[in-house]
């Protein structure tokens, strides 16, 4: 009864989701009904019409197909939809362009079969009755028609069962690799038609022109006509694509934090992005073909592309070994770093920091730094922070590091004096253990000590794991009368637990609307309150459900999720 | 780079085959016909001619009148759906073998060898079947994956039983 009941929660009580529900599956049961009555009524294939139920679901489902493998490329279609999803956010929320995908194919596995079944039964119904001549075997594996079908088929195994969520978090090549065979699929798509099964005559009617048969006779859907756009589109974006990442790009500098991150600053004059949003990255030395994704850790303002990288996969250890910064290395550079806060510590007492980053020297390593590309950039930009009155920045675990570039974006604009309508920012950080994220820390400790008014920006930190005794009376012991928090050393205390959300939003408004949060705010406008959210989706959920119930007459909340 | 497990693989298509290869069983006992008919067997051009003393009219349908050799196969595809029923069988056991949570600890669930002689067997059965080769191609896809993995010396793991990490931070 419970999974019943989420199930219901999940696509039925939420708006957008029914919404798409309520379109696209009615929709494509109405596709399906056309493509029945259209076979079923047109008096040119009477010989086909023959095989009755056969016939129609297997036309139904082919039309069902035609409209699938046109929109499984569309949202791939990675820069046009930057383009053009900030005029339809409205439409879409959020990138939810690679769920989507995922949608079209579940539907076109299962459209698949319904048409290749109902084929099984035309073919075995031609040969017994022969309305043409010719058995089952020639026209599953002779002619066009079923040749590309069971190929796309066989590709759809191969692509489906590496794309399974298990074997892509695993081998994300494989994943990677496979999915090309989505040039022969498509192909296998568009010409799927050109053996002129669908006709009313007895023989095809083949010509010597492109393309290559008689529109006359063979009187299918000619859907490759349509298909064909997202394909070509989609393959020049990837030329596109291969193009600019080729442009000038040089790797200034290379950063090791003592939490044993890598920070790759990057120097590429023709790479314009803003804050919040992401790029692929590509080391040939290390793999000539693979691109990873990392958000950009830099400001539009900052001299340089960054990203941080930690050592956690393949390919990252693999980077990291060729710029030098192996496990050694990162481990030495650690222990210096604590030994060095400890010394601090005990002679200062003050802000001492985890140590500082190590710039690689280039020339003391024996290889110069290696060649790299970057492609990009990707996904939602965050300029909507600066319409609203206060912004809310949530960062839920590895959902943080998009902020990194917010926040040193709204540093620069706070600095320039060209904060549009933001006059608050309140930035939660939850996270399960923050010291893995301690080139993060010493990030946000950057932007804290810079911050010239402090009611501007506030740092809330949770630390929501469980911590053992010693921690906790360590945390007891230090903490009392120190001016920094001792596990973050920042002047803001951390917060153990999870944060009430209720109680966050309601103080909030109470504040605003006491006129005490933003002095000088007119009561008669109504003050704007945008909450921008990045981690996983149950909090999103949460999140949004408090913020929503927290809007009254004079402040609004909103609240946006970001797949970065 | 990320180490391809290949069992893990063959498991995902191991299944996908069997779905089909219970799907087209299915039908093959509404549609009887045996796939490789077509090798020395005759094809009737059309209704009211008669082949071996077979007739074919338009609501006495045959399509391929078979030869005499594989009476075997006719007998157990056409004139009883054996072959489609051992077929079913033998994919209901593959989804029972790599889905059902109570198998998972068994020493069935870990063993490549015993996966790969059963879905040879399921390749070697659904071939015969004119619905069954797009899932017999499948099971031999899984097949070539559980072999690679037999000869890498993959290990599956061991279920993890579900227990609380108590006081474990």
């Amino acid at each position: 009864m419970g999974a019943l009941q989420e199930w219901v929660k999940a696509e039925l009580l939420t708006p957008r989701r029914l919404l798409f529900n309520v379109l696209w599956y009615p929709g494509h049961v109405a596709i399906f009904a056309y493509g029945w009555y259209s076979q079923d009524v047109n008096p040119g294939l009477k010989g086909l019409n023959t095989l009755r139920f056969s016939v129609w679901v297997s036309r139904g489902a082919g039309l069902v197909l035609a409209v699938d493998g046109f929109l499984i490329l569309v949202p791939m279609l990675r820069n046009i939809i930057r383009l053009i999803r900030p005029k339809l956010t409205w439409l879409f929320p959020a990138d939810e362009n690679i769920w989507f995908h995922r949608q079209v194919a579940y539907s076109m596995a299962f459209w698949a079969m319904v048409h290749t079944t109902a084929h099984y039964v035309n073919f075995i119904n031609v040969e017994r009755r022969q309305i043409r001549p010719g058995n089952a075997l020639d026209i599953h594996y002779r002619q066009p028609a079923g040749i590309t079908g069971h190929a796309m088929l066989f590709i759809m195994v191969i692509m489906y069962s590496t794309a399974h969520h298990k074997v892509r978090q695993q081998c994300f090549e494989a994943f990677w690799y496979t999915h090309h065979l989505a040039f022969f699929f498509m192909i296998g798509l568009y010409t799927h038609a050109v053996g002129c099964f669908v006709r009313g005559t007895k023989e095809p009617g083949f010509t010597n022109t492109f393309p290559f048969y008689d529109p006359k006779i063979c009187i299918g859907y000619l859907s490759w006509r349509a298909l064909i756009w997202p394909g070509i589109i989609y393959f020049g974006e990837r030329v596109w694509r291969e193009i600019r990442a080729r442009r000038e790009t040089k790797l200034s500098k290379v950063l090791v934090h003592p939490s044993g991150a890598m920070e790759f600053r990057i120097v590429k004059p023709s790479f314009k992005y803003t804050a919040g949003q992401w790029l692929f990255f590509q080391c040939p030395e290390v793999s000539k073909f693979q691109w990873h994704p990392f958000t950009i850790t830099s400001a539009p303002e900052d001299p340089y592309v960054s990203v941080h990288i930690r050592q956690v996969g393949d390919f990252t250890r693999a980077l990291g070994e060729r710029v030098g910064a192996t496990p050694s290395v990162v481990a030495s550079l650690t222990q210096a770093a604590m030994k060095a806060a400890e010394k601090d510590s005990k002679d200062a007492g003050g802000m001492t920091g985890r140590g500082d980053f190590v710039e690689l020297d280039p020339a003391a390593a024996t290889r110069p730094l290696p060649m790299i590309r970057i492609d990009g950039p990707y996904g939602a930009p965050a300029e909507d922070v600066f319409k609203s009155e206060v912004a809310v920045l949530v960062g839920a675990g590895i959902g943080v590091t998009p902020f990194a570039s917010i926040l040193k974006h709204i540093w620069y604009r706070q600095k320039r004096g060209r904060l549009g309508a933001l006059r608050r920012v309140e930035f939660f950080w939850i996270c399960r253990d923050a010291p893995s994220f301690g080139w993060f820390q010493s990030l946000l400790q950057e932007v804290e000590a810079a911050q010239m008014d402090p009611n501007f920006l506030r740092i809330n930190l949770y630390l929501t794991q469980k911590l053992d005794q010693n921690t906790v009376w360590s945390i007891v012991v230090n903490d009392a009368g120190a001016e920094y928090d001792p596990l973050t050393l920042l002047r803001t205390r951390t917060m153990y637990g999870r944060p009430d959300w209720k109680s966050i939003y309601g103080n909030i408004r109470s504040a605003i609307e006491s006129g005490q949060y933003l002095p000088g705010a007119s009561s008669q406008l109504k003050t704007r309150v945008g909450t921008y959210f990045c981690g996983p989706p149950a909090l999103a959920k949460t999140i949004r459900e408090a913020a929503i119930e927290a809007s009254s007459a004079t402040v609004q909340f909103t609240f946006a999720k970001e797949h970065f | 780079m990320g180490v391809f497990i290949w069992h893990q693989w063959a498991q995902i298509v191991g299944i996908f085959a069997s779905v089909c290869t219970i799907w087209g069983g299915l039908w093959g006992i509404f549609f009887r016909k045996f796939f490789w008919d077509f090798v020395n067997g005759t094809l009737m051009p059309g209704p009211n001619h008669a082949i071996n003393g077979r007739k074919c009219f338009d609501d006495n349908p045959c399509g391929i009148v078979p030869a005499k050799q594989d009476a075997i196969f006719i007998s157990l595809i056409v004139k009883a759906p054996v072959i489609q029923l051992f077929v079913i069988l033998f994919g209901i056991t593959h989804l029972a073998i790599e889905l059902l949570p109570v198998i998972r600890r068994m020493s069935i669930y870990r063993s490549f060898a015993l996966r790969i002689v059963t879905y040879s067997l399921q390749t070697f059965l659904s071939v015969l079947l004119y619905q069954g080769t797009s899932g017999a191609m499948y099971s031999f896809v899984a097949v070539i994956g559980f072999t690679v993995a037999q000869m890498k010396g993959e290990i599956v793991e061991e279920a993890k039983e579900q227990r609380g990490r108590g006081d474990k931070a």
